[in-house]
């Protein structure tokens, strides 16, 4: 007897158009949108194309930091880094 | 006036009334659909095609078959009646139960709405789609969609590092 061949199941979202996942992921959170970057290949860029960004001040700050004081840098510099990867 | 529906092998007709005209669309596996022309028009592309001059024939709507093109029909014809009316409660419930499908059925009424151009409907399936993969982790998501994880582990890890605020 052969061995079967795993039959692979439809993944809807891999033959959706760009522009329907772009639509898709600009309906989620901006932080939920950066997520979907791990979920496939297919996937890693799209987030980039949202044209939902969200600039909520908790995203980028540690919850530490507001014990802590605001002498760390990384905050301001997280914030940066999310505006250029956007940009 | 109406197409002639009297030969066709109709299986969905929907005459909610005789008086007004009809459009006769057709499916990918060549079933027959005659609709009232304001259903129709609710697709940005069928109204086109009916300002072009083509509404006294046939439409094929060949990447559509009959049972995803019956359901679109049904989201059209409830709409039209909820344009006039305009009761939003009603539209979102009704919506909310419509929308209730499977993964492939979903897939199968975005690609409808965008070939059709039908905007209500193309909002109502993508927004399924985010809601769906609102709060859930990659590896739920990954499931729900079988979406095939060709990342590599490292190649992961190299992501969520990038980005580690995200995935805090």
């Amino acid at each position: 007897m052969g061995r079967r061949r795993p039959r692979r199941r439809f993944d809807p979202l891999s033959y959706l158009g760009e522009s329907i996942l772009v639509i898709i992921i600009s309906l989620l959170p901006f932080k939920e949108a950066v997520r979907t970057s791990v979920l496939s290949k297919r996937w890693n860029q799209v987030w980039r194309h949202t044209r939902s960004i969200e600039f909520d001040e908790s995203f980028f700050i540690a919850s530490d930091v507001q014990t802590q004081g605001r002498k760390s840098s990384s905050p301001s510099t997280r914030k940066l880094t999310a505006r250029r990867e956007v940009l | 006036m109406a197409s002639s529906s009297s030969s066709l092998p109709s299986p969905s007709s929907s005459s909610s009334s005789s008086s007004s005209k009809k459009l006769v669309l057709r499916s990918s596996d060549e079933k027959h659909f005659e609709v009232d022309e304001a259903v129709a028009l609710q697709s940005e592309m069928i109204k086109q095609m009916v300002e072009d001059g083509f509404g006294g024939d046939v439409i094929p709507l060949l990447n559509v078959s009959s049972n995803i093109l019956s359901k679109v029909i049904d989201y059209c014809k409830k709409h039209v009646d909820f344009d006039s009316k305009k009761k939003m409660d009603d539209r979102r419930r009704w919506d909310a139960e419509y929308i209730d499908v499977g993964v492939d059925e979903l897939y199968h009424l975005i690609m409808a709405a965008n070939y059709r151009n039908i905007k209500g409907l193309l909002d109502l399936t993508c927004q399924k789609v985010a809601d769906t993969i609102k709060g859930k982790k990659p590896k739920q998501i990954r499931i729900i969609f079988n979406i095939k994880n060709d990342v590599t582990p490292e190649g992961e890890q190299k992501i969520r590092k990038e980005h580690s605020w995200a995935f805090e």
